[in-house]
Parts: C-alpha cells; sequence; structure tokens
C-alpha cells in the first residue's frame, strides 16, 4: 500500500542545534500512526515539516506520493491541526472556516457546517473566536482540518484542553477518519489515548527515531514485556538516556 | 488570475471589519482635511498681512508716524530715514509677497475639484502616508506570524507570494480609497467655507491644475504601490510588528538623508513635484534637492534593487514558512 506520508532520513538544523537527526516514518491510508516523546524531542517540527510549513534541511518527505513542497490539489488533500491553535479572533467559528476554505480554494458547499457540526461547535458557529474558551478553539482547529475531508490527517495534541467529552468525540472522528480511509499521524502525551488509537508508534527522542512498530510488535501485555504503553515509553526513555551516557562517556 | 483575486477578496473580508486600519485611515484622512484647512487660511492671512504692509509703506505714513513720536525722539531726523529706507523696505516686502503668492497658488489647488487630488497625494505619498502603510503592513503581515494565525492560513496555501502580494495590494486599495475619501473632503471643504473665506490670489486655469495633478497623484499611486509591497516585503521577513515599524522609520529616514540627490527620499520629492520650503503646507517630506538628472532616472537602481531583492527572495526561499 502507498503511504500517504513517506519520511526518509528527515533531519532539521537551526543553526547548530539539530532538532530532528534521520527521522524515518510512513504513515498509510486507513491507518492511526502515534507520534511518541517527551518536550523537545522533535515531534511537532516533523508535524510541521510533514504540513510543508518548515523545510527539511536534509531527506525527503512524500505527501500523497508527492515530494514537498506540496502544490495546491496536494495540500487540498491534507489536513492539520497543528499546537496552540490561533485564529482570527474578530471572526466568526464559521466564518473562519470559510475564510480558510476561500484561502484554500475550495467551495464551501457545506463544508465549514458540517465541519463544525462533527466537532461540537455547530451551536457556537456564529459566535466570535474571541469568546471561545482553549477547548472550543481546539475542535474549531480540528474542524479546520476535517472540512477539506483529508487523505492525510496530521493532528498534534488534539485532546489539548478538551473535557472527556471532547476526547471521546475525537476518538470517534478519528475513527470515521480511518473508515473513510484517510491516513492519520498524531503525537499526544495521553499515552493510553495512543494505545488505545494507534495501529502503530513511533517514538522520537532527542531528535531520532528511539523505537516504532505496531502495538503487537511492541509486546504490550506480554508477560515479559511491558504491562502497558506507559511502561513501555519510560523504558525506551530509560534506554536512550543510558545510550547517550554511555555514548558521551566514549566520546 | 482567478484565484489570487479570490486571495484579494479574502484579504478585504479580513481587514474590512479591523479597528485599527479603519482607524489609521481615518484619523489620516481627517488630520490632512484639517491641515488642508489649517494651510490655507495661514496662506490667506499671510498674503493679507503682507499687502497691508505695502499698502502702509508711503511717504505719508512716514510723516504720520513722525508725528506721534515721543517729543525726546527728534521727528525730523527719524522722517528723514524713513523716507530714505522706505524704497528698500518696500522691495522686501515685495519678495516676501512673491514668495506667499508662489504659496498661496500651491494652496489654491486644494480649493480646486482635480487639484484637491494632486493636493492630496502630497500628503499620501510623503511621511504621514507612508508610515501609515508601514504600521498597516507590520499589523496585517508581521502580525499574522506573531499572532501565529499564519499556521492556519498556511495550512492552505503555501505559495506565499501569492498571499503576500494580495496583502500589498489590498493595502494599495485602502490608501487609495482613504486618498479619495481625503480629496473628496478637501474639495468639500473648499466648496463649503474655505474658497469664500481665504481667497487665494487666483483660481489657477485648467491645464495648470491638470498638470500640477497628474504629476502628483501619478507618481503618488506609483509610490504607494512600491511602498505596499516594500512594506509588506519588509514586515514578512522580519515577522514581528514592533520591530517592522522600527526597522521601516529607520529606512525611511536614511531614504531622505539629504546628502545625494540619488537616495529615494530626493527622488521621490522631485518626482512627485514637491515644492520646496512648503513642506508643512501641502507634503512631509525633506525638500527637494537640486539635480541634473531626471527622478525616473534616479529612482531606476532603487526600483532594480527592490526588483532584485525580491527576485532573490523568491528564487531561494531560504526560510520556513512559520
Amino acid at each position: 500500500m502507498t503511504p500517504v506520508l513517506s519520511c526518509r532520513g528527515v533531519v532539521k538544523t537551526y543553526g547548530k542545534r539539530t532538532v530532528l537527526d534521520g527521522v524515518s516514518l510512513s504513515v498509510e491510508a486507513g491507518r492511526v500512526t502515534g507520534l511518541l516523546g517527551l518536550n523537545g524531542a522533535g515531534k511537532t517540527t516533523l508535524m510541521r515539516i510533514a504540513t510543508g510549513l518548515v523545510a527539511p534541511t536534509a531527506g525527503e518527505v512524500h505527501v500523497l506520493g508527492h515530494a514537498l513542497p506540496m502544490r495546491p490539489p496536494v495540500l487540498a488533500r491534507v489536513g492539520a491541526a497543528l499546537d496552540a491553535p490561533a485564529f482570527y479572533r474578530w471572526m466568526t467559528g464559521r466564518g473562519m472556516l470559510r475564510a480558510l476554505l476561500d484561502t484554500a480554494g475550495l467551495p464551501d458547499e457545506g463544508r465549514a457546517d458540517r465541519a463544525l457540526e462533527r466537532v461540537g461547535l455547530a451551536d457556537a458557529a456564529g459566535r466570535r473566536v474571541r469568546t471561545f474558551s482553549q477547548g472550543m478553539r481546539q475542535r474549531l482547529a480540528i474542524a479546520a482540518a476535517l472540512m477539506k475531508e483529508p487523505a492525510l490527517l496530521i493532528l498534534d495534541e488534539p485532546t489539548n484542553g478538551l473535557d472527556p467529552a471532547g476526547v471521546r468525540l475525537i476518538r470517534g472522528i478519528i475513527a470515521e477518519e480511518t473508515a473513510r480511509g484517510a491516513g492519520i499521524l498524531i503525537s499526544s502525551h495521553q499515552l493510553d489515548e495512543i494505545a488505545r488509537l494507534c495501529d502503530s508508534i513511533v517514538m522520537i527522542s532527542q531528535g531520532v527515531v528511539s523505537a516504532s512498530g505496531t502495538i503487537e510488535q511492541l509486546g504490550l501485555g506480554a508477560t515479559d514485556g511491558p504491562q502497558d504503553l506507559e511502561d513501555w515509553f519510560f523504558a525506551q526513555q530509560r534506554t536512550v538516556v543510558h545510550t547517550s551516557v554511555r555514548e558521551g562517556g566514549a566520546a | 488570475m482567478k484565484s489570487w483575486l479570490r486571495l484579494l477578496g479574502c484579504e478585504l473580508r479580513r481587514t474590512l471589519p479591523r479597528l485599527l486600519p479603519v482607524a489609521i485611515l481615518l484619523l489620516l484622512t481627517v488630520g490632512i482635511t484639517l491641515q488642508a484647512l489649517n494651510v490655507q487660511r495661514v496662506a490667506h492671512n499671510n498674503l493679507q498681512h503682507v499687502r497691508l504692509g505695502l499698502t502702509k509703506l508711503t511717504p505719508e505714513s512716514c510723516a504720520k508716524d513722525a508725528a506721534n513720536l515721543p517729543p525726546d525722539v527728534p521727528a525730523a531726523a527719524f522722517l528723514k530715514d524713513c523716507l530714505a529706507g522706505l524704497e528698500g523696505t518696500r522691495a522686501a516686502y515685495e519678495n516676501i509677497e512673491a514668495g506667499f503668492v508662489a504659496s498661496a497658488e500651491q494652496m489654491g489647488m486644494a480649493q480646486h475639484p482635480l487639484g484637491a487630488v494632486g493636493w492630496t497625494f502630497g500628503w499620501f505619498a510623503t511621511a504621514p502616508g507612508l508610515l501609515s502603510v508601514l504600521v498597516l503592513a507590520a499589523f496585517f503581515t508581521a502580525g499574522e506570524w506573531s499572532r501565529g494565525t499564519a499556521v492556519p492560513l498556511l495550512l492552505q496555501e503555501q505559495r506565499l507570494w501569492r498571499l503576500l502580494s494580495a496583502k500589498a495590494a489590498v493595502l494599495w486599495v485602502w490608501s487609495l480609497l482613504a486618498a479619495a475619501a481625503t480629496s473628496a473632503g478637501v474639495w468639500l471643504l473648499a466648496v463649503t467655507h474655505t474658497r469664500r473665506a481665504f481667497p487665494l490670489h487666483r483660481m489657477a486655469a485648467a491645464d495648470e491644475v491638470s498638470a500640477y495633478t497628474l504629476q502628483r497623484a501619478g507618481t503618488g499611486l506609483l509610490v504607494l504601490g512600491v511602498a505596499c509591497v516594500a512594506a509588506v516585503g519588509l514586515a514578512a521577513v522580519v515577522r514581528m510588528p514592533l520591530r517592522t515599524v522600527l526597522i521601516g522609520v529607520l529606512v525611511l529616514a536614511l531614504a531622505t538623508l539629504p546628502v545625494t540627490t540619488w537616495l529615494p527620499g530626493p527622488v521621490l520629492a522631485d518626482g512627485m513635484g514637491l515644492s520646496r520650503g512648503l513642506n508643512v503646507y501641502d507634503h512631509l517630506w525633506t525638500s527637494a534637492v537640486d539635480s541634473t538628472a531626471p527622478a525616473a532616472v534616479r529612482a531606476l537602481p532603487w526600483m532594480a534593487l527592490l526588483c532584485l531583492a525580491l527576485w532573490q527572495a523568491w528564487r531561494t526561499r531560504p526560510r520556513d514558512l512559520v
């Protein structure tokens, strides 16, 4: 199956600081890939590269089979909700989505209202964004990603600021999107959520992929393996720290 | 082209309900219209006063003044001095009058429906207009990055040049709308008040007014267009509103240094036909400096430099979008 997102040997440096160092991963259609890592590991940078907002210093990125930079027909099939969503505060929720559709060159044809309905913002569609809570802005960002009916959906900590009902709603949306055939790349610090949603996991530590595989391959719950994703996550972190210390000592 | 026009429409709708552009452009419109009232009054009063002074420069007025002197001042000597200096004083007054007449003729343009457009561009295409363009570009372009709203926008359209050119075009349209409103205000003021209250020397002939307006408005349109492109480009590179304004002000200050006629400031002054010595009467800019080369020729290197910078930025695209 052709992956909807494929990254090979992606490197990103800012000056002398290397944020990503040879990261490779792929996201397949109809599957959910979870991106894990501590703060500053490089998850958001990778997601920004995958959405074309940030240019990789080296490596290859293919979105829907096309290399970056993304041309409009490709971009029209990519939806993303990145961290700390910001919108025009003076616009209404509906107006904001319509403005984004306009910018993308896509006709509304009820897309904005359908997306607002899906994220539970139908009643607030006519309210100005400035009156939205953090959770509502998060939902609006997800609505903006969904309204393009994307083939690739990138969600950076989508449940941030959401109440339990919102978390359940997002879970349902992700299931619907994968059933529709969209490939999803998601990052979250809520490990139980990732374990529940994802078909495969990629762990990034200090800019490199330290582990990856399907949930089955990780061996969660096996007698000699980690009992859950949290155990696995911290076991991976310890491995990375020990390796770094050894490499540092050897150097 | 159609999709670019759609982006233009998007940008217009985005900026339309914002208080800042409305406030800045309203302030500019009201300020320049009030300035029109003020300078016409000043020009009229100056002319009145100097002409009144001239009517008093007669042998009779010398005799009258001599008759009214205190008893301890010798009247005969005063009268002799007064009569001897009369011609010199009259010549000095006539010289001043000629300057005031020249000013009055320039201010008189603001009392003409077409001339009001040219007079208005004297303000919009110099410091007040250029600073307004800079502030608006900083808010609407650099602000997209500092507020984080560039992210959802660039997730929909990643051809930055299209977004930025739409922003520059909208800024230009806003400036022209404000200039049109100001021109109408200045002319309305003339019709309702200043023509009657402050008659200025004479009404200029139609061909004089046309030439004046063509030069000012024609060059002004171009200057504002270039300013909008440069300000939006600067804001997109700097990506911080306050820093954009500070750098822009510094660039404007450097451009107007009176060191060589080849700097953009003197080129603009000559290109617009700004009157020297009238820089608070009908524009706000440094005075033109004498040059043998036409302004259009002197503008070429700067236009080439701007084009080269834009081309280089487009070709290399060295930075991340956010």
